[in-house]
């Protein structure tokens, strides 16, 4: 498998806050990345600069051989890399279906037909192909975000970006959610995934990071790391989510 | 009362004629007032360097200062000729209550819709035109309306420099026959059959766009 993302040494302030602090890792083609911390480690920040919302001070940013930075074209890159925020962020105005086939036409120019032809087999996996015509305010939180990862999957991009996606949802939609994450992950569909799910995260991810201060504190296997978490930093946070389970 | 309803019914094709300029200063001040409130919202909204200070000037100039007022320095200071000058006025007084109607607006759509349409692969244009633009519109739609119709009123002045519209047919009926009574009713007759349409298809769009889209 090759390497798709390379991110070294990437450093990120606000003013006098130190959000990431020389980051080190990389992405495998057909591989799952899950990223955990507590809020406010960087995370966020991190997915932000991979596709071009946010800056970076520092380090350099490798995707698929091309170095990302102030000169790249991100409107052509961005519709290689999928990503998918907590809220959701569906377009009000339009119907589910007009939500999918935006990018798809106005980006890459397909026509209306090929794109609503796409649209429709990626409603049809997460079930919502009854939901074409509905607007967003129709949707409950669960299908929103189900749609939401269906609009980015339109652009047939090489890696995806999941930001917290289940956070605002209440445990059931959270699942159903999460089992859309899980089909796609069978597909070989090469993801990042940001979550504060811990049993998710064990269960998704080929690679974990721990995150830490803007630091990458450990790196590993999800199964390894929960088992038996080697720092200090990383026992204290899983000890918090022990209630849980 | 007693109405002198003959001369009422002979005066409808003198209202008749004037209600077509009312509606022409109306809909011209109107669609100018749209264009310059839209095109100031989108200066604020886009924080261009420069223009924000003056824009902002403007919209409290526009809006705190009385239409009677704006057409007297209009007419009689600048000296533009009647029919213009209403229309310049509507428009200078309309154009900050519109960007106030289209920067809310604006602002309603969350930063987040744009930074997800960026995330697809939208050009910052496209963002705007597919994405912000369409939203800011259908919240403005109570505001821009509400606007249409007070404008549509405050038209009702423009007969102070001159302007043939159905209130100056009336003031010139009141002077011609002393029959004030007969005159008003039938200009409160004409504003109702003015505005009543236009409050119903506001009524009708505002259903239309802005419940189907964000609900209640």
């Amino acid at each position: 498998m090759s390497e798709i993302l390379a991110v070294r040494n990437l450093r990120k302030s606000f003013g006098p806050h130190v959000v990431l602090d020389g980051i080190d890792f990389s992405v495998d083609e057909g591989k799952v990345l899950t990223i955990i911390g507590a809020s406010g480690c960087g995370k966020s920040t991190l997915l932000r600069t991979i596709n071009g919302l946010e800056a970076f001070d520092g380090g350099e940013i490798v995707f698929d051989g091309e170095r990302l930075g102030p000169g790249t074209d991100w409107r052509r890159v961005r519709s290689h890399i999928g990503m998918v925020f907590q809220s959701y962020d569906l377009f009000n105005h339009l119907k589910v279906i007009d939500n999918i086939t935006l990018a798809p036409i106005k980006v890459q120019n397909k026509r209306k037909e090929e794109a609503e032809e796409i649209a429709m087999n990626l409603l049809r996996r997460i079930r919502l192909d009854d939901k074409r015509n509905a607007y967003p305010r129709e949707l409950s939180g669960g299908q929103k975000q189900r749609v939401a990862i269906a609009r980015a999957l339109a652009m047939q991009p090489r890696i995806m970006l999941f930001d917290e996606i289940t956070a605002s949802l209440d445990p059931e939609m959270s699942q159903e959610v999460l089992e859309a994450l899980l089909e796609l992950a069978a597909t070989k569909m090469t993801m990042i995934v940001v979550t504060h799910e811990m049993g998710f995260a064990k269960a998704i991810g080929d690679d974990l990071l721990f995150m830490d201060d803007g630091k990458v504190v450990e790196r590993g296997a999800p199964r390894d790391f929960f088992a038996a978490p080697r720092t200090q930093r990383a026992r204290r946070f899983l000890s918090r989510f022990e209630y849980q389970i | 009362m007693e109405l002198d309803y003959p001369n009422m019914i002979a005066s409808i094709p003198l209202f008749a004629r004037a209600a077509w300029t009312t509606l022409w200063i109306a809909a011209s001040g109107i669609l100018l007032a749209g264009a310059v409130g839209l095109a100031g919202a989108f200066c604020l909204y886009l924080e261009l360097p420069y223009l924000a200070r003056p824009i902002k000037a403007y919209i409290e100039i526009s809006r705190n200062t009385p239409l009677l007022v704006q057409l007297f320095l209009l007419h009689f200071g600048l000296k533009v000729d009647a029919l213009p000058c209403a229309v310049m006025a509507l428009a200078f007084l309309g154009g900050g209550y519109m960007a106030e109607a289209f920067r809310a607006g604006l602002e309603a759509v969350e930063r987040s819709q744009v930074e997800s349409a960026l995330s697809l692969g939208l050009s910052h244009y496209e963002t705007v035109r597919h994405v912000v633009l369409p939203q800011a519109l259908i919240s403005a739609v109570p505001a821009i309306g509400a606007n249409v119709i007070f404008l549509l009123k405050e038209t009702s002045v423009v007969s102070v420099v001159a302007v043939t519209d159905i209130v100056a047919v009336a003031k010139d009926l009141i002077s011609l026959y002393y029959e004030t009574a007969e005159a008003l009713v039938m200009l409160v007759i004409a504003y109702l059959i003015l505005l009543t349409p236009v409050c119903l298809a506001v009524w009708r769009l505002e259903r239309k766009v802005k419940y189907a889209v964000f609900g209640r």
